[in-house]
């Protein structure tokens, strides 16, 4: 290990972990920010089931940073493991988001923007645009990963908070540079903590740290053929559970609507949000 | 060639990203180390006449702080003498309308590195405010 790589490990492991109140979904995205200098690092999978092809397992590897109170970093390292296939490394995805509006109102909006550069095997379906189907998981690792995806990928976000409940929308809009067709997509989300007011002691497991709710995600066609038809959708209950010491794990299971979705898509992660870790970078090289 | 002209142009554009960000980041730092407090001209008539349901409740008062531990103390610390945000251990903050406190908690100062914490419920904005209004003088006992 370089001399670097340990230095960076060790502020990782020197920071203080933050509390910072996880969104609960995993493909919908609300208006909430990541604070400044605060670091996220958090490692998320996927496990699917596809109705005519191999069972597999996704991950993804994510760093999240907040540059200013507005404008928000993430860095996803990807790789996917396909039953009776193979491992393998798919790609990476720059993505940033920004925040329109700097007070709070009734209808946030959030600009994502993102730039991914993989193959065609990743299947960790950050999102499921155009007419992604189930039928597409099925082709061989060895044959997708020689296709290569640059893409460029465009989010409206909107978000409310209203007496207590989070409604997020997004408009996604996906576009592979090497040709095709602009994709679109869509992904809504509800959610709630269990408890709205928290309790004066230190707790692991009462109400106030789990939050809950429901999204659902597909496609909406591509091109001037902007439709739900033939594209894949999903529902998927969300729960996320905040501990004390900085840790979030959330779990979905997302179950396919129609013949083109696949039966089951079941994610977890695990997040650990480190605080003031920008600042604590900077020092090192003073 | 291509992929790794490919690969120094996106660290160095990471890196361009991340130096600027702690320019801006020092920036909001050292604006806010210089301000006492903030300012009640921003906030809007009808958050400032809004009372703290939670108003001298002592559970609510310790649930704030626990709060304010988890979420806040980070950058307001009141033990640590240099802090990325104002104290807020002051009589400015305990004699503010309550109102006007958790709009500012509510909306951040976005500009200036203070975050929204619009994604707390409103009942744990409300139990930080009162905690922070609670808060004694430095010297005093706090009152509970």
């Amino acid at each position: 290990m370089s001399r670097a790589s340990a230095l960076l490990l060790l502020v990782i492991l020197a920071c203080v972990p933050v509390t910072a109140q996880e969104r609960p979904y995993f493909v919908t995205y609300d208006h909430h920010l990541e604070e400044p200098g605060n670091m996220e690092i958090s490692s998320t999978s996927l496990f699917g089931v596809p109705k005519t092809s191999r069972t597999f397992l996704a991950s993804s590897l994510e760093f999240g940073y907040g540059i200013t109170g507005w404008w928000t970093s993430e860095f996803y390292l990807n790789g996917q493991s396909t039953r009776g296939d193979s491992t393998l490394f798919t790609g990476y995805r720059f993505e940033n988001r920004f925040r329109l509006l700097l007070r709070e109102h009734w209808i946030n909006p959030v600009l994502y923007v993102e730039f991914s550069n993989g193959n065609g095997a990743d299947k960790t379906l950050k999102e499921i645009v155009g007419f992604d189907s189930q039928a597409g998981l099925g082709a061989p690792n060895d044959v997708e990963r020689r296709e290569k995806e640059r893409e460029i990928e465009l989010k409206l976000i909107l978000s409310s908070n209203v007496r207590g409940w989070n409604i997020s929308e997004n408009f996604i809009t996906e576009k592979n540079l090497g040709g095709g067709l602009w994709e679109f997509a869509y992904a809504v989300g509800i959610s709630r903590p269990l408890q709205l007011a928290a309790r004066p002691e230190r707790c692991v497991l009462c109400p106030e740290n789990f939050v809950v709710g429901i999204e659902s995600y597909g496609g909406l066609g591509e091109g001037r053929r902007v439709t739900p038809r033939n594209a894949s959708h999903y529902l998927a209950p969300v729960m996320a559970w905040q501990l004390p010491n900085g840790t979030t794990m959330r779990i979905s299971p997302g179950f396919g609507l129609g013949r083109q979705s696949s039966r089951l898509l079941l994610r977890w992660s695990v997040t650990y949000e480190v605080s003031g870790f920008g600042r604590r970078v900077r020092n090192l090289f003073r | 060639m291509k992929r790794t002209s490919a690969a120094i142009g996106f660290l160095a554009l990471a890196l361009g990203v991340f130096c600027g960000a702690g320019r801006s980041q020092q920036a909001a730092e050292a604006h806010t180390g210089t301000r006492s407090g903030f300012d009640f001209q921003r906030v809007p008539q009808d958050s400032l006449r809004r009372d703290n349901p939670f108003q001298g409740v002592p559970a609510a008062i310790r649930a704030g702080e626990k709060l304010f531990l988890q979420h806040c103390a980070e950058c307001h610390s009141s033990t640590e003498e240099k802090t990325r945000g104002p104290h807020l251990n002051s009589g400015k903050v305990r004699k503010a309308p309550p109102g006007a406190l958790f709009w500012f908690v509510r909306n951040g100062n976005l500009k200036r590195g203070m975050p929204a914490w619009s994604r707390l419920p409103d009942q744990r904005i409300w139990q930080i405010v009162g905690f922070l209004q609670a808060q004694a003088a430095p010297g005093e006992d706090t009152p509970r």
